[in-house]
């Protein structure tokens, strides 16, 4: 007689959680999935409940399948971002995810967030970024680099990881400004006399941001070498070549910086003389 | 420099408070072995005691989170404060300084061969910056933010100041000062949001040199006798973003942004020297060289991009994006000159940069997704002319680039193994620079194989070959990182990368003397790496061991390794002593050595929550 009574009282009850579209409510997960309960309630999602990412539980609870919820372990990043984005696509830090590098290259959100711990990335932020930019992180081990390896600088100082407006790889500050301004204050400009590829090309094309082996973290080890990349007569490109008196062979005429030392732009001189 | 003293203090007194929790790390450190320029130039950690780490965090009704780190007169401290409440507020604030020191003989300096090993160009610089955010009502329909970025700095150091006719190399000090005042508001709907944020900047520059006798660099009779100059350049401008997001259909998602900013610049310069002088057009002698100028530039600058996506089929995306930017500077010198005369000049620099990008990507299953499209950059500049040569005559450049995108990232074994691939080829066009990107081809590879649940191997490989008028350009890299980390009872982690780089680079150009051609070759090639691990011992002790190295063949042959080693033994209960030796080793045209010890005691509040 009492199972009978029990078979109805489960019966009743399904059609109640049926009636509520499915759902058990995140009580009924934490009898089974305890420890990602317990670790869940530190995380910042703990006001929302596990069916809101997972879908409605009655029918995983029912048949004890894990087939029968959205489960995000193994699937397609587009799949991981678009359950996130439910929630998060108002946020005007993801206004860009969709075009991201991270996004195109197959890296959901779940591949830096946790969702189920007490912290909500998987580590701190720079080691996250190491675990796949190897190459990167490896340049910043060269003398003339960013000091990330003191903790002077963060990777996400420069970079937004959910991704920022087209043809930049780079955060802007203060409206146009590369992030690099933040910090370089005096090579913000406008200048009245402006050397151009510094206003038209990123700084990376003379200094590699990372990390390098030359002094002042030049792409080159020494001046006179990347100046006369541009500076030479060609025709198709823009530079100009330098007036004859300038001598190569006698080593004045081979630190151009010490003339031209305003070579990022000057305030009063046409030659970035002064 | 005294806040992270108070916080220790305050850290000390409210331990016994339930919420808070986190561990605080204060050493002493003794740097033994070269501490000369060189050093100071790469490395510059200094001797003293120093906080070095403070982590704390108060987790009640609001949760606030305080981190310090490096403080005590290191070249690079950090304060960072992130506090927030659900559904009512969420500030952050990050306080800095960062002390910048430079001075390398073997950078610019044409005496060097002559033995004259004083830099031309050294910079002492520091800079303290205050980054802060706070919004309201986080995640509502409504949420109004501001922020403030506050950036100074002033130092000395040595630059050129050009007479005519030779260099002084001369002491400069500086100082420049950067505040951004912003505020908007987000506004959230269910299938839209949009933002809008003002900004208002204000920015200071400002340069002074001062020198005595000074013999120059040509070593003949031309001579500095007396040198003061003075340049002050204050600037602001007001900055409007925009930023739209819609998704009115599952399959459809837009995103708008749009930026106008107006920087404007002021500057006044004097300068007052005397010496001998010599004119390098009328070849005459003078001995009193007196400028005073002043100068103004400005630059309104508007840029937008739209982004679609759009799915035609569930596992189908079509991607569209369009970007667009447009400046105009104009700088204008109305110089009053004294002697000699000097011209007066103006200089105007317009571009319109526009780039369309479109790309298509699907899924195939839950393994493999594959994308292709095609980026299309066209843009036009006014350039300033290189003076020297064409006086006046501005230079018209181009940039008419189409490249061909094509990508494809398999997962594997339940997301475990991870593999992406990318290329990238443009067959060239029209380009401003030849250091641009013209005729090239980029391909990267990247993979992760998450082996166990604690070992992870993650390797990368990436080219890139640029071939612009005169140059040829070759970058390669292939980096390996492992990562062995065990659960906390076991005795051993491994966090070890490599990386090999090879950087090889052809430039053709004319020397302006004889006009012949002549070739420039730049190599560099490099390995670099760094492997850690962590020894749990008996007793509770840790021993952290290992090192990074950097080593370069070519052009400036390099070799720079930075072993070391740390063990922290627990002393009494939250306390724990710290002894932590490092060795820096620098081996170019300049080299160091030097050895740095600390010691200290780490506290340890409640575990974290």
């Amino acid at each position: 007689m009492r199972i009978e009574w029990a078979i109805l009282l489960f019966v009743l009850q399904s059609f109640v959680l049926f009636g509520q579209g499915g759902f058990v409510g995140g009580a009924r997960c934490a009898v089974c999935h305890a420890a990602q309960a317990e670790t869940f309630a530190a995380n910042r999602h703990h006001a929302s409940t596990c069916e809101a990412c997972h879908g409605p539980g009655l029918a995983h609870v029912e048949a004890l399948d894990p087939e029968k919820l959205k489960v995000y372990a193994g699937s397609q990043a587009d799949t991981v971002n678009r359950a996130c984005l439910g929630c998060h696509a108002g946020d005007r830090r993801q206004a860009h995810r969709f075009e991201s590098a991270h996004a195109r290259n197959g890296v959901g959100c779940n591949g830096c967030h946790k969702v189920h711990g007490p912290d909500i990335r998987r580590q701190s932020s720079d080691a996250l970024c190491s675990s796949c930019h190897a190459g990167v992180r490896a340049s910043f081990e060269r003398p003339f680099a960013h000091k990330l390896s003191q903790g002077a600088v963060h990777c996400a100082d420069c970079h937004d990881p959910h991704g920022g407006q087209p043809a930049s790889r780079v955060r802007t500050v203060g409206g146009h400004d590369a992030a690099c301004m933040k910090c370089h204050v005096d090579k913000r400009g406008p200048f009245p006399f402006e050397h151009a590829p510094v206003r038209v090309q990123p700084c990376s094309t003379c200094h590699e941001p990372h990390g390098s082996a030359n002094p002042r973290m030049l792409t080159r080890s020494n001046v006179s070498q990347l100046c006369l990349e541009c500076h030479t007569a060609t025709a198709g490109t823009a530079g100009g070549s330098p007036p004859a008196f300038h001598d190569l062979r006698t080593a004045r005429y081979r630190n151009c910086t010490v003339c031209h030392s305003k070579t990022h732009g000057s305030f009063v001189n046409r030659d970035f003389l002064r | 420099m005294r806040a992270p003293w108070v916080l220790l203090a305050m850290t000390l007194c409210l331990r016994a408070q339930e919420p808070l929790s986190g561990e605080i790390d204060v050493r002493n450190r003794f740097v033994t072995g070269d501490r000369g320029d060189v050093y100071r130039s790469v490395v510059n950690l200094g001797e003293g005691p120093r906080l070095f780490d403070a982590g704390l965090r108060y987790a009640g009704k609001d949760r606030v989170d305080v981190s310090a780190h490096s403080w005590g007169g290191d070249p690079n401290s950090e304060l960072r404060v992130d506090a927030r409440r659900d559904k009512a507020y969420e500030f952050l604030l990050q306080y800095r300084t960062l002390a910048y020191f430079n001075n390398l003989p073997s950078y610019a300096n044409p005496l060097l061969a002559q033995g004259m090993t004083a830099s031309q160009r050294a910079i002492d610089l520091r800079r303290r910056q205050l980054d802060a955010e706070l919004r309201l009502r986080p995640r509502a329909r409504f949420t109004p933010f501001v922020g403030l970025l506050r950036t100074s700095g002033d130092g000395r150091g040595v630059t050129p100041f050009v007479g005519s006719g030779d260099e002084f190399a001369v002491p400069t000090r500086f100082g420049d000062g950067l505040t951004t005042v912003r505020g908007g508001v987000e506004w959230t709907e269910r299938r839209w949001s949009a933002t809008v944020e003002q900004g208002y900047t204000r920015y200071s520059d400002s340069q002074d040199l001062d020198s005595g006798a000074n013999p120059g660099n040509r070593n003949d009779a031309l001579t500095l006798n007396r040198l003061v100059e003075r340049y002050r350049a204050t600037g602001n401008g007001v900055y409007t973003r925009g930023v739209l997001q819609a998704h009115p259909w599952e399959r459809l998602s837009f995103t708008g942004h749009f930026v106008y900013s107006r920087p404007k610049l002021d500057v006044t310069h004097q300068l007052d020297a005397s010496g001998a002088f010599r004119d390098p057009n009328t070849l005459r002698m003078y001995n009193s060289l007196v400028e005073q100028s002043a100068a103004d530039a400005s630059q309104p600058r508007t840029s937008g991009s739209w982004s679609t996506e759009f799915r035609p089929f569930s596992r189908w995306r079509l991607r569209h994006n369009w970007f667009s930017d447009a400046f105009q500077i104009s700088g204008a010198s109305p110089t009053a000159a004294l002697l000699p005369a000097i011209q007066s000049g103006r200089m105007r620099l317009n571009l319109r940069f526009d780039q369309t990008e479109e790309e298509l990507s699907g899924d195939f299953g839950r393994m493999l997704t594959v994308r292709a499209g095609h980026r299309y950059i066209r843009s036009d500049a006014d350039l300033p002319a290189a003076e020297l040569v064409f006086a006046g005559v501005g230079q018209a450049a181009r940039i008419r680039r189409h490249t061909a995108l094509a990508g494809a990232t398999l997962n594997l074994w339940k997301g475990r193994a991870r593999v992406s691939a990318d290329v990238e080829a443009s067959p060239g066009g029209e380009t401003y620079f030849r250091t641009g990107l013209q005729d090239y081809r980029k391909a990267a590879v990247q993979g992760r194989y998450r082996v166990t649940n604690t070992l992870q191997v993650s390797g990368s490989w990436r080219r890139l070959s640029n071939r612009n008028t005169g140059i040829d350009f070759r970058n390669q890299q292939l980096a390996v990182t492992a990562e062995w980390l065990p659960a906390k009872a076991r005795r051993v982690t491994l966090v070890g990368t490599y990386a090999r780089e090879t950087v090889e680079s052809s430039s053709q150009f004319l020397d302006p003397t004889f006009f012949r051609p002549d070739i420039s070759l730049y190599s560099d090639r490099g390995h670099h790496g760094s492997a850690y691990s962590d020894f749990r011992l008996p007793g509770g002790a840790v021993l952290h061991a290992g090192g990074a190295f950097s080593w370069s063949e070519g052009t400036r042959p390099t070799k720079y390794y930075m072993p070391q080693s740390r063990v922290t033994v627990p002393v009494h209960g939250r306390w724990s002593g710290v002894a932590e030796w490092r060795w820096y080793s620098y081996d170019s045209l300049e080299r160091f050595r030097g050895h740095l010890l600390t010691i200290g005691l780490q506290m340890r509040l409640r575990p974290a929550p």
